[in-house]
């Protein structure tokens, strides 16, 4: 058992934290970790084998053991489900799955906003036809469903068009956080999508 | 149209990943299935052990590192400790010094628990470094 240098440090981060907290933020990790595998697996045919439940409970471990053992720093203006978002990104990404020193480790921590992670372009190294007939088979579905959803319509093309949850919110004359009350409806719409895929 | 088909998931993909970023934790604790809540518990007992593992190895090290110190100071001779001493800080310290020169390896778990003592042996060991360099 070995400890990272910002061991103590995180520790008394790590106290303070509640168990409430601790499963808001694991069930967070989850969803985040599902998305950004789908992401990932748009651009790499062989991204597909890192689908699946057991790749969601790697990464989400990976997390919170290189938190709790200190080899990545907790930072003072970030909660943990960011922290552990920045962990998850890091190790899914391909640059850091070589990296096996500290050093490296550290220097690869980037802190731009955690937004802007989220709608990182992936490097597309070419999946094959059969998948982009069922891509355009889920944009279908998609659009099939939300057919008569004046509401849905709206936020589809705003998806289209790359818009951000907040430029979304703006569009529909609500807050962001009003805006957040939608995510269940967007959620169904995927889940009825991925049914029909 | 196959990039751009590939782009709109991707988009997709990213608002799912920022708004469940922002969402309110109870909210979404609420919308959980059974099979859900049993994932996360097993992962909430997961980091729980691991955090235990890591405390109880580290208070390991220090016991070690702590009982390793002792040892290297005793091993000096306890009147050459004093002189490491200032005279103000050997009246102050004399009660603790005499607990330190009596320790057994019986008392070891003890020590640890008495920060005092550990502070002097700490101001031991500095000193001692200081006057090796």
């Amino acid at each position: 058992m070995e400890f990272g240098p910002y061991y103590q440090r995180n520790q008394r981060k790590l106290a303070s934290i509640s168990e409430a907290k601790w499963k808001e933020t694991i069930a967070k990790c989850i969803r985040f970790i599902e998305l950004k595998l789908k992401k990932k697996t748009l651009y790499g045919a062989h991204a597909g084998s890192l689908l699946g439940a057991e790749a969601v409970d790697h990464y989400i471990s990976v997390a919170y053991e290189r938190i709790i053992s200190g080899y990545w720093e907790f930072q003072d203006d970030m909660d943990i489900a960011e922290q552990m978002m920045r962990v998850i990104t890091s190790y899914i990404s391909k640059a850091i799955e070589h990296t096996k020193t500290v050093k490296a480790t550290v220097l690869n921590i980037k802190y731009t906003p955690i937004e802007e992670e989220f709608y990182e372009k992936e490097i597309d190294s070419g999946a094959d036809d059969l998948l982009e007939d069922r891509y355009a088979s889920m944009i279908k579905s998609i659009e099939d469903t939300i057919k008569d959803d004046i509401e849905l319509e709206i936020i589809w093309e705003a998806i289209k068009e790359g818009k951000t949850r907040y430029e979304i919110a703006e569009l529909l004359d609500k807050t962001p956080r009003q805006f957040d009350k939608l995510r269940e409806k967007l959620i169904r719409m995927v889940q009825k999508q991925q049914l029909a895929g | 149209m196959g990039n751009n088909t590939k782009q709109i998931l991707s988009n997709l993909y990213s608002l799912l990943m920022e708004m469940n970023f922002h969402s309110e934790g109870s909210e979404l604790m609420a919308e959980l299935s059974d099979a859900e809540k049993t994932r996360i518990d097993k992962h909430y007992k997961q980091l729980r052990l691991l955090t235990t593992k890591y405390k109880a190895e580290a208070n390991k090290q220090y016991f070690n590192k702590a009982i390793e110190q002792i040892q290297a100071l005793k091993s000096k001779g306890i009147e050459e400790l004093k002189k490491l001493l200032k005279p103000g800080e050997q009246q102050e310290l004399i009660p603790l010094f005499r607990k330190f020169e009596n320790i057994t390896e019986d008392d070891k778990v003890s020590i640890l628990e008495d920060t005092e003592l550990l502070s002097l042996i700490e101001l031991l060991k500095e000193r001692a470094d200081e006057s090796n360099n």
